[in-house]
């Protein structure tokens, strides 16, 4: 691999101008959403500016300084929200919760492992309590709307966007020469069996590359709309921070830890490590395939099938399938919204999207390394 | 050589694919009108209601049926009186009447076991039509009756922002007793409900069909040879026309399918003559049977359906590779879905609350956005068939 094959995958991969179309039409697409649903010097925006001169945590300092400040009708939607602030954690009963998910989808009822899970909730439930964390006002009351547009709605279009162009662009240089008829060519020269690494660094890095624009436009949006870096510092799992099950309100609990600014940029870092995992798969699918319109038939495939099984398995009521269902990236997407908590029903095991996308880039890699073996030996016809 | 074509656009992977998203769509609208709770129970207790009407002999709202419906209601309310004088906590606070109970200022202590009390023996199974149901239905008719008759349109004033088409709209049922008709209220919400989602699978099968058709032809580069035959220059003609009856035979399927859902599994065919103004806040501006406006909804969709076609057709013919045609077709079906479904569904079809409706002020603006649309596709596919059709061969 050098210099002069990196510049030539280059210009392949811009040769298909509706790659860096599509990034605008992204783009755009992007900030008419975020510029429809948020918008600024909203009561977010106040919380955040108030938190940075008295901290995030709610307490009588806090509150004291709350009452000083200048009467507006934001001050007196976080006076009665302040008010109403406790450590919610204190009567946290994370098994309560998992008999109402009992109740609520019976497929789920008797499992044991379900029930280790919310005993290891109970215990960071636990830890939370102790560190006062749910008096952070990271997403105080209303604030909870924004931050729930962030993560449940912003970042699964953004994976969704991220995975479509991982796909466009490992087909796209995958495929480049079978569409071209010159593969023969390619294969019998010098450095030729050596392209299928190029292509992939080149696909990888323009996919990245991609990504960071996306992300880094999209939050630099949201930032300039709204401005929160303060409340970035406190809790996630603050106590106006729930999430519904059915209609029953959860506190938002992360296995781990987590600052405001750490959750984000952990979704983002999962984001990424989800659109790698796809990008390697249709790499692998493009040399083994060798037509780009199979590529993405398989892309929908991979996608479709797993929602039909999770269908299937919810229809049928049984408990072990639907978790069997569970562990794949699609189902992984579609919880996007709750990563690294608990997902209700949808997670034997803690972390699972983790385990899962984790395992997924372990196949991804095994894949890899057998299309390049494979590129390796193929005999040319 | 319409067979050949067709044979050519209906590939496995693509029939698979489809045939996947069906059954998605198929549990998805099932989920919309039957399973979820809610609303969407709110209506299948007013059908039941309405099939009771049927049964009874009311085909309208006149003086018979508002007998009827005022005598079942005061049965109703027997039942709470002797049930309050039953149960100590409401004879204790002194509720004898089910109006001394609206009146109540319930304790906030006691609300919740008051509640539990009245559901429990009023309203003991939420999928069936309990007594706690039927007495809002009526309550709710016979409220918007009086409204109607005492052509009291200030309460719409009061909800909706109306236009002086819209008020004469308004006017014009009050005078014609359009009203009258005992079609549940949200029957045409559901249907379009259910619709939306079909008519979103719809052009996402079309596009997933069509789009590969010709860009495979583009990718063996096989036009140049196509042109020099006999024929080959008005092949794409023909092609066309084994796009449009792809779609058709596609849509056909759709229809066919949910079509089978919606009447057997809901029942629908029993508002089939009732009028579609009725007794609810959301008047129409065509006064047409329920029967008529699901034929208008789905020529409509099959309208949506060939532009979905034609844009595909465009972007087959003019991608030379998978990964564009791809992108091209991600852009075009999400383009298609949102203004189409928002078009006919964002709202009900000809109602006041549909947005163009709202934004042009112009009777039956959902036809002539569709079908100008239509032709402005036609017209960009005929000057397309005949751009190839001269293309010099270099």
């Amino acid at each position: 691999m050098n210099r002069i094959m990196l510049r030539k995958e280059v210009q392949k991969l811009l040769s298909v101008r509706m790659i860096p179309c599509i990034l605008v039409i992204f783009l755009i697409l992007n900030a008419f959403i975020i510029s429809s649903s948020i918008s600024s010097g909203s009561y977010a925006g106040y919380v955040s500016g108030f938190a940075r001169q008295n901290g995030v945590r709610i307490c009588s300092e806090f509150t004291e300084t709350l009452q000083k400040e200048e009467d507006s009708e934001f001050r007196e939607i976080l006076v009665r929200d302040s008010a109403e602030a406790h450590n919610i954690y204190g009567d946290f009963d994370a098994m309560e919760i998992y008999s109402l998910l009992e109740d609520l989808y019976p497929m789920c009822r008797d499992h044991k492992l379900l029930e280790n899970k919310y005993n290891l909730l109970q215990g960071r439930a636990d830890v939370l309590r102790k560190t006062g964390e749910a008096m952070d006002v990271s997403a105080a009351g209303h604030t909870y709307a924004l931050f729930s547009f962030l993560f449940s709605v912003l970042f699964p279009l953004l994976s969704a966007e991220i995975m479509i162009l991982a796909a466009a662009v490992s087909a796209a240089l995958s495929t480049y020469e079978y569409h071209a008829e010159c593969v023969q060519l390619i294969f019998s020269r010098k450095y030729g069996r050596n392209l299928f690494a190029a292509k992939y660094t080149v696909s990888m890095c323009a996919l990245l590359f991609m990504t960071g624009i996306l992300l880094f436009l999209s939050l630099l949006q949201v930032m300039n709309t709204e401005d929160l870096y303060s409340l970035f510092h406190s809790s996630v799992s603050s106590q106006f921070n729930y999430r519904f099950i059915a209609l029953c309100a959860v506190p938002f609990i992360t296995w781990i830890p987590m600052s405001t600014l750490q959750y984000l940029l952990a979704q983002c870092a999962l984001m990424i490590l989800l659109g790698l995992i796809v990008h390697g798969a249709c790499f692998a699918a493009g040399c083994r395939m060798n037509n780009a319109l199979h590529v993405i038939f398989a892309f929908i495939l991979v996608f479709l099938i797993p929602i039909c099984a999770i269908l299937c398995a919810s229809e049928s009521g049984n408990y072990v399938f639907y978790s069997l269902c569970m562990f794949n990236p699609a189902a992984v997407w579609f919880v996007q919204g709750s990563w690294f908590t608990d997902l209700g029903i949808n997670s034997l095991i803690p972390m699972q999207e983790t385990v899962t996308v984790c395992a997924y880039l372990l196949l991804m890699i095994v894949g890899l390394i057998m299309s390049q073996n494979y590129e390796q030996r193929k005999d040319i016809r | 050589m319409l067979l050949r074509e067709l044979k050519k656009i209906y590939r496995l992977p693509q029939v698979l694919i489809i045939a996947l998203l069906m059954f998605i769509i198929f549990h998805l609208s099932g989920s919309a009108v039957r399973i979820r709770s809610g609303y969407y129970s709110w209506f299948d207790h007013e059908a039941a209601f309405t099939r009771e009407l049927q049964e009874a002999g009311f085909s309208e709202f006149d003086d018979d049926a508002e007998i009827w419906m005022r005598k079942k209601l005061q049965e109703i309310y027997g039942q709470y009186e002797a049930y309050f004088a039953e149960d100590p906590l409401f004879y204790e606070n002194g509720i004898v009447t089910w109006q001394d109970f609206e009146e109540w200022d319930i304790p906030e202590e006691i609300m919740d076991e008051a509640l539990d009390h009245l559901n429990h023996q009023f309203n003991p199974v939420y999928t069936e039509l309990t007594v706690s149901w039927r007495r809002q239905i009526i309550e709710r008719m016979l409220e918007y009756a009086d409204i109607f008759k005492n052509s009291d349109v200030s309460v719409f004033e009061r909800n909706y922002y109306m236009t002086d088409s819209e008020r004469r709209d308004l006017k014009r049922v009050v005078r014609d007793n359009s009203w009258r008709s005992l079609l549940p209220e949200g029957t045409v919400y559901n249907t379009n409900l259910f619709w939306r989602l079909i008519l979103c699978g719809m052009i996402i099968s079309v596009f997933i069909l069509i789009c590969p058709y010709l860009t495979s032809e583009n990718v063996q580069k096989m036009r140049s040879l196509q042109y020099v035959t006999k024929t080959g220059r008005k092949l794409l003609r023909h092609q066309l026309l084994a796009v449009i009856t792809a779609s058709l035979i596609l849509y056909l399927i759709w229809t066919v399918v949910f079509l089978g859902v919606f009447t057997l599994d809901h029942h629908y065919e029993s508002f089939f003559n009732m009028r579609i103004i009725s007794l609810t806040i959301e008047i129409f501006r065509f006064n047409m049977t329920y029967f008529m406006y699901l034929v208008i909804i789905l020529l409509l969709c099959s309208a949506a359906v060939l532009i979905a076609a034609a844009i595909s057709f465009v972007i087959s013919c003019t991608s030379t590779n998978y990964i564009s045609m791809f992108l091209k077709m991600i852009v075009g079906c999400g383009a298609v879905c949102l203004l189409h479904s928002t078009l006919l569904f964002e709202g009900d079809v000809f109602s006041w609350t549909n947005w163009y409706n709202r934004l042009f002020h112009l009777r039956g603006i959902e036809i002539i956005i569709t079908i100008g649309s239509l032709l402005i596709w036609a017209f960009i596919l005929r000057r397309l068939i005949l751009k190839c059709e001269k293309t010099d061969i270099i």
